[in-house]
C-alpha cells in the first residue's frame, strides 16, 4: 500500500483539475442528463458529453425507437424508419449504438436501445470498460470521482439504528475458514464456487477515484451471473473459473480491502474489495456476523492491522500484567472483514461468530 | 441501489432477469418499501423448481431421525421404480449402512478426489465413471459415503463436506436415478453449499419445540439458496393430537408437511437391534410421502 493521502487534499486538486479542463457543453448535453440526474448543470452534462459525440447525442436523444415493432425483442437495432428521420445511414446508427453500449450508455431493453435510466445505473455500467479510456480522457474520471467528495475514513461508530444498508461485509475466508457454523453466504470460496458463471474486470469505482491510494490493481471487480455475463457482451472483463477468482482474491490478502457484496444471502451480482480511497459503498456496509478478538499475550505489538482497519476499530492499548501495548479491537466497531486476521504473523487475532443467521437478509428485502 | 447491486442479479433496468420492482429508480422510502414488497412476493414465487425430484438432501435436528427416514424413503423409492443412490453426508454417526442391509463400509468419497486429482477436475460425471471401491451395493441400492471422523485429531469437516458437495453438483443422474443425501445434523452443515445443488430438501421434524425451530431456520436458509421444494416430513409421531399440533406450527413457519411417519415398535425394535429397516407400516408411510414428492 502507498502511503495514505489527505482525502481533502485529493480533492481539491481533483477540483482543480476540472476546472482547468473546463470545455463548453451542447444543449442537446443538458437535455441528456437532466433525464439521469436532473438539476446538474455542470457535471453529468459533461460526463455525458465526454462519452457520446454530437452525431451519438442525436441518436440518443432520439431513442427509444417509437418504430420499433415490440416483436424485435431486447436488441441493440433500430427500425429505417428511425434512421430515415435522423437522415442518418442506418449501419452507422448501429455502429454508434454499439459503441456507447459498449462504453455503458445505452441499454438493450425490451423497447430496443435506450438510454441508462437511474444515475447508478449509468455509474455501474460507465466506469468499467477501460477500452475507450484514451477517447474519454481523464478529466471523464475525475467528472465522476467529483460527484462523491472527498474520500474520508469511515467514521467509527455504528450505523445509524434502523439503517437498512444495501451491501454486507462478507469476510475474508482465510479468517474463518475454522470457525464453526460459517455459512455459504459468508464464505467467499463457497459464494464463487457455487456461481454459474464469473468474470473478473476493471473496478469502475476505483477507476472514477484517479489518485486512490490503497494499491490494488484495477482488475478487481468479481462480477457473477447476469452481470458477468452483461460485461463480456460489452467486451470488457475476463471469464474466470472459480478457482481462478479464488486465486485472485488470495493474491488481494496482502491489500487491506473489504469484500462487499449485495446485503441479502444469494450473491448474483458482484464480490467487490474495497478500500475507503475508492468506495463510498464501505461507510454503509453492514457487518458480517462475526468480529475480530485480540490474544494479547500473543500480540508483539507490529501494528499491522492497525493500520489495515478501514474502521478505525483496532489501536494499541495497556493490558494489565502484560508488558507493553498491545493490540485491541473494539467490539462495537469492528464490522468483521477479517482483513486484520489474515496478517497477524503472531496468531494473536482470530475471528468470533457472534451474529444469528438473520443477521443476513434473505434477499434484499430490507425496506 | 447500483445495478449492478439489483437484488434479482439484472445488470441493468429491462434486463430479462428486471422485474420493475421500482427499487433502483424508488425516490421515496414508500417506493423503496413497495419494491421490497414485490421483490420478496416475486422471489417466493420464483423459486427454482425443477420438474423432477432427482437430488434429495435430508436434514433436521441431530435425533430426529434423518438416518431412519433416508432408509425408508430408500425402499420406498425402491419400491416406486427407481435406482436410488445414497450419500451418507453425516461425518459423525456411523449407522445407514448398516440400516440399509450394507455389507463392508465403501471407502470414503474424500479418498476419491486426494488420490485421483483428475477426478476433482471433471465438470461432470454419471455413477458408472465412480471406481467400484467407492460404492458398496445391496439389492440395486448404491451407497456412498463422505467418510467419518474417527480420529479426534483429524479437524474439521470441511474437507469431507467439500467432496460431498462436488459430488453432488457434478454427479449427473440418468433417467430413473434419484440421489438421497443423510445430511448432518443441525443448521451448521448448510454453511458448506453442499445443499445448494440439491433440488429437494426434506427436513426430519419430530414433536418437539427445538426440532420445530430447527425446521423453520432450514427452510428459511434453503430458500435463500433458491432451492424451491422445501418440505417437512413428521416423524416418530404418536397417535394423539401432536400431529396436528406440529403441523400447525410448521405451517407458521412456512414449512409444508409432506407426511407423517408414526411411531413404530418394528422402527424402534431395528434401531435398538441395528438391523437393517424391513418392509411394513413405516415403508407403506414413506410410500405415501414418495408419491406425494413426485
Amino acid at each position: 500500500m502507498k502511503k495514505p493521502l489527505d482525502p481533502v487534499e485529493v480533492y481539491a486538486k481533483l477540483k482543480a483539475r476540472i476546472e482547468e479542463n473546463k470545455f463548453p457543453i451542447e444543449p442537446v448535453y443538458f437535455e441528456l442528463a437532466n433525464k439521469i440526474f436532473p438539476g446538474d448543470k455542470e457535471i453529468m452534462p459533461r460526463i455525458i458529453a465526454r462519452m457520446a459525440n454530437a452525431e451519438q447525442a442525436k441518436i440518443v436523444a432520439a431513442l427509444p425507437d417509437p418504430d420499433l415493432p415490440p416483436s424485435a425483442g431486447r436488441s441493440l437495432e433500430v427500425s429505417d424508419a428511425f434512421a430515415r428521420k435522423l437522415g442518418m445511414d442506418r449501419a452507422v446508427i448501429t455502429k454508434h449504438i454499439r459503441e456507447l453500449f459498449e462504453k455503458g450508455l445505452v441499454f438493450p431493453t425490451k423497447k430496443g436501445p435506450a438510454m441508462a435510466r437511474t444515475f447508478l445505473q449509468l455509474h455501474d455500467a460507465a466506469l468499467g470498460n477501460p477500452n475507450y479510456d484514451k477517447s474519454l480522457g481523464r478529466i471523464y474520471y475525475d467528472l465522476w470521482g467529483s460527484i462523491e467528495g472527498p474520500m474520508t475514513k469511515p467514521v467509527p461508530g455504528n450505523l445509524p439504528a434502523g439503517y437498512a444498508s444495501e451491501v454486507r461485509v462478507v469476510p475474508r475466508w482465510p479468517s474463518i475458514k475454522d470457525v464453526q457454523g460459517v455459512q455459504a453466504f459468508e464464505d467467499a470460496r463457497a459464494i464463487l464456487k457455487s456461481r454459474s458463471l464469473i468474470a473478473v474486470m476493471r473496478c469502475g469505482c476505483k477507476a472514477s477515484h484517479t489518485d486512490r491510494w490503497c494499491g490494488i490493481p484495477d482488475e478487481s471487480c468479481i462480477t457473477v451471473e447476469r452481470t458477468a455475463q452483461y460485461n463480456l457482451d460489452r467486451k470488457t472483463g475476463r471469464k474466470i473459473s472459480a478457482d481462478e477468482a479464488i486465486s485472485i482474491i488470495e493474491k488481494y490478502d496482502k491489500f487491506p480491502t473489504v469484500h462487499l457484496a449485495v446485503n441479502q444471502r444469494d450473491v448474483t451480482q458482484l464480490l467487490c474489495n474495497c478500500h475507503y480511497c475508492c468506495c463510498l459503498a464501505i461507510k454503509v456496509a453492514q457487518k458480517s456476523r462475526f468480529i475480530c478478538e485480540v490474544d494479547p499475550k500473543k500480540c508483539k505489538g507490529c501494528k499491522v492491522c492497525v493500520e489495515r482497519c478501514q474502521f478505525s476499530a483496532t489501536s494499541m492499548k495497556k493490558y494489565e500484567g502484560i508488558e507493553g501495548e498491545k493490540a485491541f479491537s473494539d467490539p462495537d466497531i469492528c464490522r468483521g472483514c477479517g482483513s486484520c486476521v489474515i496478517t497477524c504473523k503472531s496468531g494473536a487475532r482470530s475471528m468470533k461468530l457472534v451474529r444469528p443467521i438473520e443477521h443476513v437478509p434473505e434477499s434484499l428485502s430490507i425496506y | 441501489m447500483g445495478l449492478f447491486h439489483c437484488p434479482l442479479g439484472a445488470p441493468y433496468y429491462d434486463d430479462d432477469a428486471c422485474i420493475d420492482c421500482g427499487l433502483c429508480y424508488a425516490k421515496t422510502s414508500e417506493e423503496r418499501v413497495e419494491a421490497s414488497r414485490k421483490i420478496r412476493e416475486y422471489m417466493k414465487a420464483h423459486a427454482p423448481r425443477t420438474s423432477a425430484v432427482s437430488k434429495v438432501a435430508i436434514c433436521g435436528k441431530g435425533g430426529s431421525g434423518k438416518t431412519t427416514v433416508v432408509a425408508l424413503l430408500t425402499l420406498a423409492l425402491k419400491e416406486a421404480g427407481r435406482r436410488v443412490i445414497v450419500i451418507d453426508a453425516d461425518e459423525s454417526n456411523p449407522g445407514l449402512g448398516r440400516m440399509l442391509g450394507i455389507i463392508g463400509e465403501p471407502k470414503p468419497l474424500s479418498d476419491l478426489f486426494n488420490e485421483d486429482g483428475l477426478f476433482s477436475e471433471r465438470e461432470r460425471f454419471y455413477m458408472d465413471d465412480i471406481p467400484p471401491g467407492f460404492v458398496s451395493a445391496v439389492d440395486g441400492v448404491r451407497f456412498m459415503a463422505v467418510g467419518k471422523i474417527l480420529d479426534p485429531f483429524q479437524g474439521c469437516a470441511c474437507s469431507l463436506a467439500e467432496s460431498a458437495r462436488q459430488i453432488v453438483e457434478k454427479l449427473e443422474l440418468k433417467e430413473g436415478e434419484v440421489l438421497i443425501l443423510d445430511m448432518e445434523a443441525g443448521v451448521e452443515s448448510f454453511g458448506r453449499g453442499v445443499e445448494r445443488h440439491a433440488d429437494t430438501i426434506l427436513i426430519v421434524v419430530e414433536p418437539s419445540f427445538e426440532s420445530i425451530m430447527v425446521a423453520g431456520r432450514i427452510a428459511q436458509m434453503a430458500q435463500g439458496m433458491g432451492i424451491g421444494r422445501v418440505g417437512a416430513i413428521l416423524n416418530k409421531v404418536a397417535p394423539d393430537a401432536m400431529a396436528s399440533r406440529t403441523t400447525k406450527e410448521l405451517e407458521k413457519k412456512d414449512v409444508k408437511v409432506l407426511g407423517i411417519l408414526n411411531y413404530s415398535p418394528e422402527l424402534a425394535e431395528a434401531a435398538f437391534e441395528g438391523t437393517p429397516v424391513k418392509y411394513g407400516v413405516a415403508v407403506t408411510e414413506a410410500g405415501t410421502i414418495v408419491s406425494a414428492l413426485m
